[in-house]
């Protein structure tokens, strides 16, 4: 610390001293950057060597059922944190979808059938929904956590009118070959969840859209004046994200084979824990889908590990949340003046 | 933009005008304004005798949590069904969204809208709540049953108005589902437990009659227990999470149906559905269709028909006169009300009178047949 003090001020000009600050950035940019990465790999070390069960063929298919959900929330919720909003809506919007895709296929309640195109009917509501939020948000000017907290509530009282406290029993025999079936011993869930995930980080990464969610993130002001339309971004992104909670909402309901409300319960919060495990900020412009890939994977392999540990419940939660503050401590960015907003 | 402003603080201020003037103008058009989701509708046995006087009317306030869950929706219908079982006797349902003061203002109002006429029967927000409601109806003189919990030192002996305590032992839920689990496995061999959330009584009481039933059976290993929080995702990952770990489990045990709803769903993915027994507790729809399947073992239907019910009968009884509660023999006011074991054996049964007619037929004129057994008192 002190020898770099010393090379800091002992630079002799400030074109120096502006160098060394850039180069002690990039540094700690890059340091930053790997490490949920190294945690990731460390923690699968320790995993590994103190439970034998750990990397046995079952458990890693357990592992990916697992990650599944959290990762198909996870790629909608990057977009958003990246605009430095948040989403309350995906628990509601989840259960929603499971209860409306419930009724809508064929169930043991009533005697709809539509199949897939209940499915997709589902998809392009959410999607539209979702759509709303973000309008109200840009348009209402209402702050990201209020309006989507409040549709998060309309949904969760439509999916409870949708089923009519009776949850719906799923009988479609396309949800059981989906739920059970597996391709080269990876579970189709897992398969779909990827390829949602990949979609997800293919736009992110390579589109002007995506580029344009980074810039909003890092300075709202400066890419509207850029003249690039903030407003439709940003209803395009929560668009997205209801999309990706719509979808992880059905694979939840495909899993469980029954259609209620608490299909979404307690699932966002730890993906935004995740999120941040892996390197996203919550004030936007930071992260990206890879980031959020690593931070779910530690997420759900942490939960696994406590499990097969066999570790008391009560203490259980203490140790996951004492990790998740060390995990966080160590990946998250400093440099900002604020610290919550 | 300024006008536009002025424009939005006048529309605001004539609603806020308007609303405080609706909220001072009689009693009866606030309450029902007040409690929420009110669902009023009047029996029809009561609106066919046209000729009954209102004075003789009853009004029967039905406070649960809310109606999208199974079970309070099943104490609902119960409390419904005795309702329309009487001939003057009409009731309203009040919900309060497991909100303490929304429940005691709910009540409240009733009171303010129907005086001694109001009777209630009460599945409490929270245990704590349940002080105030008793103290509350004791005021003003009406006449309530407490279902489900009772705070420490609780006593109907010391209300007039609180009829009878009617609670389910959740102690005797955990210890008769685990016995009969450990018995379907022959006594013999690994289980697990699911537990419900951290805190919560019903699974402390639950959890301790299954450590109970585990003394009983000595050959019984409890290889791992975990809290599943009562949701069906997470009992779901901890049962696929076991049948890696211990991949010898004979048994599975559930504190609720919902969390074996979830283990049974892991089974069915490792085809190992009829390998391993697994018991749940609550009686809800999906988990009597799979004891009927052959995927679950057993459940106990907690009963909201039942409980609320005959909680309502108790209710009607003792504001009619046909009860007399300052004669009632204090012990017998605290009550732990009958629940129904649910297996292979009777499931087509239970399915359709619970289910399918959302009857079981009960007498709720005969106030002793809900009876199991006495709580104790410390």
């Amino acid at each position: 610390m002190k020898k770099k003090l010393v090379e800091y001020m002992g630079s002799s000009t400030v074109a120096q001293q502006f160098t060394y600050k850039v180069k002690l950035d990039a540094k700690n940019e890059k340091i930053r950057r790997y490490a949920p990465l190294i945690l990731l790999i460390v923690m699968t070390i320790i995993c590994a060597s103190s439970q034998k069960s750990f990397f046995t063929w079952g458990n890693i298919v357990n592992l990916m059922y697992q990650m599944s959900i959290p990762l198909v929330i996870s790629v909608g919720l990057t977009y958003v944190l990246l605009l430095g909003s948040i989403d309350l809506s995906i628990e509601g919007v989840m259960g929603f979808a499971g209860s409306l895709v419930a009724y809508l296929v064929l169930n043991r309640t009533n005697s709809n059938n539509f199949g897939i195109w209940g499915i997709i009917f589902v998809i392009i509501l959410c999607t539209l929904v979702g759509a709303f939020t973000g309008v109200l948000h840009v348009k209402a000017r209402i702050a990201s956590f209020i309006v989507t907290y409040a549709i998060g509530c309309i949904m969760t009282g439509f999916a409870v009118l949708v089923y009519n406290s009776n949850p719906i029993q799923v009988s479609e025999p396309l949800f059981d070959s989906i739920s059970r079936g597996s391709f080269l011993q990876i579970p189709y869930i897992t398969l779909i969840s990827f390829l949602i995930f990949l979609i997800g980080a293919v736009i992110l990464k390579y589109t002007a859209f995506g580029r344009a969610v980074y810039a909003i993130g890092d300075n709202e002001v400066a890419t509207r004046s850029a003249g690039i339309n903030v407003d439709l971004v940003k209803i395009k992104v929560f668009a997205l994200c209801a999309c990706t909670a719509c979808l992880a909402g059905i694979l939840q309901c495909v899993r469980l084979k029954i259609g209620q409300s608490s299909l979404g319960t307690d699932q966002m919060f730890p993906v935004v824990t995740a999120i941040v495990v892996g390197g996203g900020s919550l004030y936007g412009g930071k992260g990206g889908a890879f980031q959020s890939f690593i931070g779910v994977l530690i997420y759900t392999e942490l939960a696994n590990w406590l499990t097969l540990m066999g570790v008391d419940p009560y203490f259980k939660e203490v140790i996951l949340g004492l990790i998740i503050i060390i995990a966080v401590t160590l990946t998250i960015e400093r440099n900002r003046q604020t610290i919550s907003k | 933009m300024k006008m536009k402003a002025k424009f939005v603080s006048a529309v605001l201020s004539v609603f806020l005008l308007i609303s405080t003037l609706a909220g001072c103008s009689g009693g009866g058009t606030a309450s029902s304004a007040a409690s929420g989701s009110t669902a009023s509708k009047e029996s029809s046995a009561a609106s066919d005798t046209s000729a009954e006087s209102d004075d003789d009317v009853y009004h029967l306030g039905i406070c649960v949590h809310s109606l999208d869950n199974e079970y309070w929706a099943q104490e609902a219908a119960g409390a419904e069904l005795f309702a329309k079982s009487v001939k003057n006797c009409k009731y309203d349902v009040l919900t309060c969204n497991s909100d303490d003061n929304k429940q005691i203002q709910g009540i409240k109002d009733y009171i303010a809208r129907y005086g001694k006429k109001a009777i209630f029967v009460v599945d409490p927000s929270s245990t704590a709540n349940t002080a105030n409601i008793a103290d509350v109806c004791e005021q003003s003189g009406n006449y309530v049953v407490i279902l489900a919990h009772r705070a420490d030192g609780l006593y109907p002996k010391d209300y007039p108005h609180f009829v009878v305590s009617l609670m389910l032992s959740d102690y005797d839920n955990g210890y008769k589902t685990a016995c009969k689990l450990f018995d379907s496995i022959g006594g013999k061999g690994e289980v697990c437990e699911l537990q419900g959330q951290l805190g919560d009584d019903s699974a402390a009481n639950r959890h301790k009659g299954f450590e109970a039933a585990l003394k009983k059976y000595p050959n019984i290993k409890c290889v791992d227990t975990q809290v599943a929080n009562w949701e069906q995702s997470k009992a779901m990952s901890l049962t696929e999470e076991w049948l890696v770990s211990h991949p010898n489990i004979k048994a599975i045990y559930s504190a609720n149906d919902t969390m074996a709803l979830g283990a049974v769903e892991a089974l069915k993915n490792k085809g190992m559905n009829t390998k391993i027994a697994v018991c749940g507790c609550d009686g809800t729809k999906a988990a009597l269709n799979e004891i009927k399947a052959g995927n679950m073992l057993c459940t106990i239907a907690n009963n909201g028909f039942c409980i609320a019910g005959y909680g309502a009968s108790y209710a009607y009884q003792a504001a009619t006169g046909t009860l007399d509660v300052s004669s009632m023999d204090p012990a017998k006011r605290l009550i732990y009300c009958k629940t129904t074991y649910v297996d292979s054996s009777n499931v087509d049964d239970v399915i359709d009178k619970f289910i399918t007619k959302g009857d079981p037929g009960y007498d709720y004129s005969d106030l002793s047949y809900c009876i199991d057994s006495y709580q104790k008192v410390s």
